[in-house]
C-alpha cells in the first residue's frame, strides 16, 4: 500500500492541473493566430528556413518592382525608336523622290525645309527624357546627348538591372548605338549577361572587377568615330544636298538611309527579346513566390484540424483532472465520525 | 497494589495526552511543505516483581520522532538542484531568444535585406535624390538593429549579473541558518530534548541552497552537519559558516570583454578564486554558463556580421565616384582637381578597427550622413546613369562575406538564429522533464513525511478511546479505594 499524504496528493493534483493547463495555453495561443511558429525555439529549423524564404520574398519584390521598371523604359526607348523609324522612312520617301533629275532647285529648297523638320523631331526624340534622365544619353545622362547640329555628347555605356537573382537585362540603349549605324554593336554584347560579383577573400575584399564595355577611345578611334556620321548628320546631308540641289548625293545617300533603318529595326528586335526574357523572369517569379507561401504555409501555419482535435483532447483531460480532484480533495475520514 | 493502578493509569493518561497533543501538532501542520509527520513511540513500564508473580508497572514515552528519509531527502534535493538549473536557463534563453525573434515582427535579418534591396532600387535610378534618402534610411535602420540587439543582449548580461549578486545574499542567509541550527539541535539533544522541528528547518535551509547548486550533506565522525558545495568546497560545517562573494574580477584576462568586469563568485576567504565556473546545476551555473557561453556567442556572430557587413560595403563603395560634376578638359578628360571635394574613395559605414565590439559601433560614415550625393552609385567619374557600384552592393547580398568567404551575411546571421533557437528548444524539453522528476521526488518525500488527516482523525479518536479507558482505570481504582476505605466504618 503506498501511503498518501495531504502534500503527497496536493503535489500529484498541482502536477497533473499545471501540466494540463500549459499544455492548453500552449495550444490555444496557437489556436489564436493559427501559426504553429510563435517563437524560434518552437521550430528553430523551420524558423530559420522561414526567415530566409521571407528574404527571398522581399528580394523578389524588389525584382518585381526592377521588371515594371525596366519594361517602361523599354517600352519609352522602344516606342521612340518606333517614330525615328517612321521617320526616316518619311526621309527616305522625300528622297527617293528628289534623287532623280526631274525637280529643279526651288523644289528641292522646300523640301530641304521639310527635311528640316524632320531632323529637328529627331534631335528632339534624341533628346527624349524619361523623368529627368536622358534616355539615349548613356551614363552621362542628366546632360543633353545631342546638339542642335545633331553631335553626340554622351557616352556609350548602357545601364544593365537584376530583374530576377543575378539575371541582368540592360534597360537603356545609348545613342551610340541607336544613332550611328556604323557602330561596332555586336548583337551578343547585349545579351543579358551577369555582371561580375566582387570576390572577397578573408578580410580585404578584392576589387570588383567590371567588365568595361569598351576601352576607352584610342586617339585615332576618336577621329574615325568624328568622321563617323549618325543617323541625324545623314538627314543633315540629304537636307545639304537638297539645299546645294545635288541629285548624285541625294541617290548616295537612300543606301545609306536603308542601312540606318535596318539598324533601328534591329534594335527594336533587340528591345522586344529582352522585354520577353523580362516576361519569362516575372512568370518565374510569380511561380516562386507561390511555392514559397506554399512551403511557408506547411512549416508556420498550425494544422487546422489536428489543433481542435488537440485544444479539445486537452480540455477534457482538464476537466477528468478537476473531476478527480474534486473527489479527492472533498472525502475525508471525518464525514464518516459523525 | 492499589496504588500501582493509579500509577499505571497514570502513565496510559498522560500518554495518550501526549499522543493527543503530538496529533494535534501533526494536524497543525497538515499543510505545512516542509513539516515531516510525527510519532510518539511507547514501551512498557519496567515490570515489578510481587511475591511469585512479576506484574507490569504501565507504558512509558520513549521517543517522539519524525519520520523521516534521508536518501529521498537527497534524491529531492538532487532533482530540485537539476530542475532549478534547466528553469533559470529556460528563462534567460527566453529573453534572449525573444530578440531575434521576428516571426511576427521586423528584424534584422528584414532589415538587412531591405537595405540590400534599396540599393537595388538605387540601381533603377541611380541619379534619384530620393531613392538615395531611402538608401540611407534604410541603412540607419541596419544600424539601428545591430545598436538594438547589442542593446538588448548587453541588458540581459547585466540582469544575469544582478541575479548573481542578489542570490549570494540569500545563500549565506541560508547557510547562517543552517549553522545555527547544528547549535541548536546539539545543544537540545545534550539537553535530551526533541528536535524534529529543527531538523524540519535545516532541511528546508539545505533545500533552498540546492535551488543555487549541487550540495552534498552528511554529518562527521563528531555529529556535525556538513554543507558542501559540490565540487568546490564546504560552505557550512557544524556552526561555522564560509561565506560566499559575489563580485567584478578586474581585468583577470586580456580579453577586451573580460576587462569589463563580470560579476563572478568567491568564497569570502579566498577572493583571487572564482568558483563560478566550478559549480554544477543548480541557478547559478545557469547564469553563469547563459552568460558565458550562449551571450558571447551571440555577441561574437552578431560583432563578426556587422564587421562583415561594413568591412564589404565599404570596400566596393569605395571603388565608386560620387554623384558630383566634376570639371573636364578639350578632350573630355576629367580634371579631379580636389575643387568638388573627395569624389571616391568613400566609405559608406564608419570603417571598423577590429571584430570586437564591431556591433556596437557600428555607424554611417560622417560622409554618408552629410551628403546625400556621396552615396556613390558609379564606376567613372561623370556618370550620373552609371549604376555598377550600386548593384555590386546590392550582390554583397548573396556573397559569402563572413568567416573564411563560405558564408553569406544572412547565413552568418540565421546561423546564430538557429542555435539559440535549438538550444532554448532543447532546454524547454529538459525543464519539462525535471518538473515532472522534481514533481516525483516531492511525492515520494511528501509519501514518507507527509501528515495524512484520514490517518490523524484515526489516531485521534485510537488516543481519545485509550484516554477514556485509561481514566476509568483510575476511576475503578479510586472505587476500589472507597470500598476498602467503606470497610473501615
Amino acid at each position: 500500500m503506498t501511503r498518501v499524504s495531504e502534500q503527497s496528493s496536493f503535489h500529484a493534483i498541482n502536477h497533473a492541473v499545471g501540466k494540463t493547463k500549459s499544455r492548453l495555453e500552449d495550444l490555444q495561443l496557437k489556436g489564436s493566430n493559427l501559426k504553429r511558429v510563435q517563437k524560434p525555439s518552437d521550430d528553430p529549423i523551420g524558423n530559420t528556413e522561414l526567415l530566409s524564404i521571407r528574404s527571398q520574398d522581399i528580394d523578389n519584390e524588389q525584382f518585381g518592382r526592377n521588371i515594371s521598371f525596366a519594361k517602361a523604359q523599354l517600352a519609352f526607348t522602344e516606342n521612340a525608336v518606333e517614330e525615328l523609324t517612321n521617320i526616316l522612312s518619311k526621309a527616305k520617301e522625300l528622297a527617293i523622290g528628289q534623287a532623280s533629275n526631274f525637280y529643279d532647285a526651288d523644289i528641292r529648297k522646300s523640301v530641304a525645309k521639310e527635311v528640316e523638320q524632320l531632323k529637328k523631331q529627331m534631335i528632339s526624340i534624341g533628346n527624349r527624357r524619361m523623368g529627368n534622365k536622358y534616355i539615349f544619353a548613356g551614363h552621362k545622362n542628366l546632360t543633353k546627348p545631342f546638339d542642335e547640329n545633331g553631335k553626340f555628347l554622351g557616352d556609350d555605356k548602357t545601364t544593365n538591372i537584376e530583374v530576377s537573382k543575378d539575371f541582368f537585362v540592360p534597360i537603356s540603349f545609348s545613342g551610340q548605338e541607336v544613332f550611328f549605324p556604323d557602330g561596332e554593336t555586336k548583337m551578343a554584347d547585349r545579351e543579358p549577361k551577369l555582371p561580375p560579383a566582387p570576390k572577397i577573400n578573408g578580410e580585404e575584399v578584392e576589387e570588383p572587377k567590371f567588365e568595361v564595355n569598351r576601352t576607352l577611345a584610342s586617339e585615332d578611334q576618336i577621329t574615325t568615330e568624328k568622321a563617323q556620321r549618325n543617323i541625324i548628320q545623314h538627314i543633315q546631308a540629304l537636307e545639304d544636298a537638297l539645299n546645294t540641289n545635288n541629285p548624285e548625293i541625294i541617290q548616295g545617300l537612300l543606301p545609306v538611309i536603308d542601312k540606318d533603318m535596318d539598324k533601328l529595326v534591329q534594335i527594336r528586335t533587340t528591345i522586344g527579346s529582352t522585354i520577353n526574357s523580362i516576361d519569362n523572369a516575372f512568370e518565374n517569379i510569380e511561380k516562386t513566390k507561390l511555392l514559397n507561401a506554399e512551403y511557408k504555409s506547411k512549416i508556420e501555419d498550425a494544422d487546422v484540424a489536428e489543433l481542435f482535435t488537440d485544444l479539445t483532447r486537452q480540455q477534457s483531460t482538464l476537466e477528468a483532472t478537476y473531476k478527480a480532484s474534486a473527489q479527492l480533495m472533498n472525502k475525508s475520514l471525518m464525514d464518516f465520525l459523525r | 497494589m492499589g496504588s500501582d493502578l493509579f500509577s499505571i493509569g497514570h502513565s496510559a493518561l498522560s500518554t495518550s495526552k501526549k499522543s493527543m497533543a503530538t496529533t494535534s501538532h501533526n494536524i497543525a501542520n497538515a499543510n505545512n511543505e516542509n513539516y515531516s509527520r510525527q510519532r510518539v513511540t511507547t514501551e512498557s513500564g519496567t515490570p515489578i516483581s510481587e511475591g511469585d508473580y512479576v506484574v507490569g508497572s504501565g507504558v512509558n514515552i520513549r521517543s517522539i520522532k519524525r519520520t523521516h528519509d534521508a536518501l529521498a531527502e537527497k534524491k529531492l534535493n538532487n532533482s530540485i538542484s537539476n530542475h532549478e538549473f534547466n528553469k533559470e536557463r529556460t528563462d534567460q534563453l527566453t529573453q534572449v531568444e525573444e530578440i531575434f525573434n521576428e516571426i511576427n515582427s521586423e528584424g534584422m535579418n528584414k532589415i538587412l535585406n531591405r537595405f540590400f534591396n534599396a540599393f537595388r532600387e538605387l540601381a533603377n535610378q541611380p541619379e534619384n535624390e530620393v531613392v538615395r534618402t531611402m538608401v540611407r534610411d534604410n541603412a540607419q535602420l541596419v544600424v539601428k538593429d545591430f545598436h538594438r540587439i547589442n542593446e538588448s543582449i548587453t541588458r540581459v548580461k547585466e540582469g544575469i549579473d544582478t541575479k548573481l549578486s542578489r542570490s549570494i545574499e540569500d545563500i549565506n542567509q541560508s547557510a547562517e541558518k543552517i549553522a545555527y541550527l547544528n547549535k541548536e539541535i546539539i545543544r537540545l539533544e545534550n539537553a535530551g530534548g526533541e528536535t524534529g522541528d529543527l531538523r524540519d528547518q535545516r532541511d528546508e535551509a539545505t533545500r533552498l541552497l540546492s535551488e543555487y547548486f549541487s550540495v552534498n550533506t552528511y554529518e562527521d565522525e563528531k555529529g556535525q552537519y556538513v554543507v558542501n558545495i559540490a565540487n568546490t568546497g564546504s560552505l557550512v560545517a557544524g556552526g561555522a559558516v564560509n561565506r560566499l562573494k559575489a563580485g567584478k574580477v578586474m581585468g583577470t584576462s586580456g580579453n577586451g570583454r573580460d576587462s569589463e568586469g563580470k560579476v563572478d563568485i568567491f568564497f569570502e576567504a579566498q577572493t583571487n578564486l572564482s568558483i563560478s565556473d566550478n559549480l554544477k546545476k543548480g541557478k547559478l551555473s545557469a547564469l553563469v554558463k547563459t552568460r558565458n557561453e550562449d551571450i558571447e556567442f551571440l555577441r561574437g556572430e552578431l560583432d563578426e556580421l556587422a564587421h562583415g557587413l561594413a568591412k564589404s560595403t565599404n570596400a566596393v563603395h569605395r571603388r565608386g565616384f560620387a554623384n558630383k560634376e566634376l570639371p573636364t578638359d578639350q578632350n573630355g578628360n576629367v580634371i579631379n582637381d580636389g575643387s568638388a571635394g573627395v569624389v571616391t574613395g568613400i566609405n559608406f559605414f564608419k570603417e571598423p578597427l577590429a571584430k570586437d565590439r564591431a556591433a556596437e559601433y557600428i555607424e554611417l560614415a560622417d560622409e554618408i550622413k552629410g551628403d546625400l550625393n556621396n552615396i556613390s552609385t558609379a564606376l567613372a567619374p561623370n556618370a550620373p546613369g552609371d549604376n555598377r557600384v550600386a548593384i555590386a552592393i546590392s550582390k554583397l547580398q548573396h556573397e559569402k562575406v563572413l568567416g573564411k568567404g563560405d558564408t553569406t551575411l544572412e547565413e552568418g546571421y540565421l546561423k546564430a538564429v538557429g542555435k539559440i533557437g535549438l538550444t532554448t528548444a532543447k532546454t524547454k524539453i529538459d525543464t519539462e522533464q525535471t518538473a515532472g522528476i522534481l514533481a516525483q521526488a516531492k511525492s515520494i518525500k511528501q509519501r514518507i513525511s507527509g501528515v495524512s488527516l484520514d490517518e490523524e482523525t484515526a489516531n485521534l479518536v485510537k488516543y481519545q478511546h485509550s484516554y477514556d479507558a485509561s481514566a476509568r482505570v483510575i476511576k475503578a481504582a479510586d472505587e476500589m479505594f472507597d470500598s476498602v476505605l467503606g470497610m473501615m466504618r
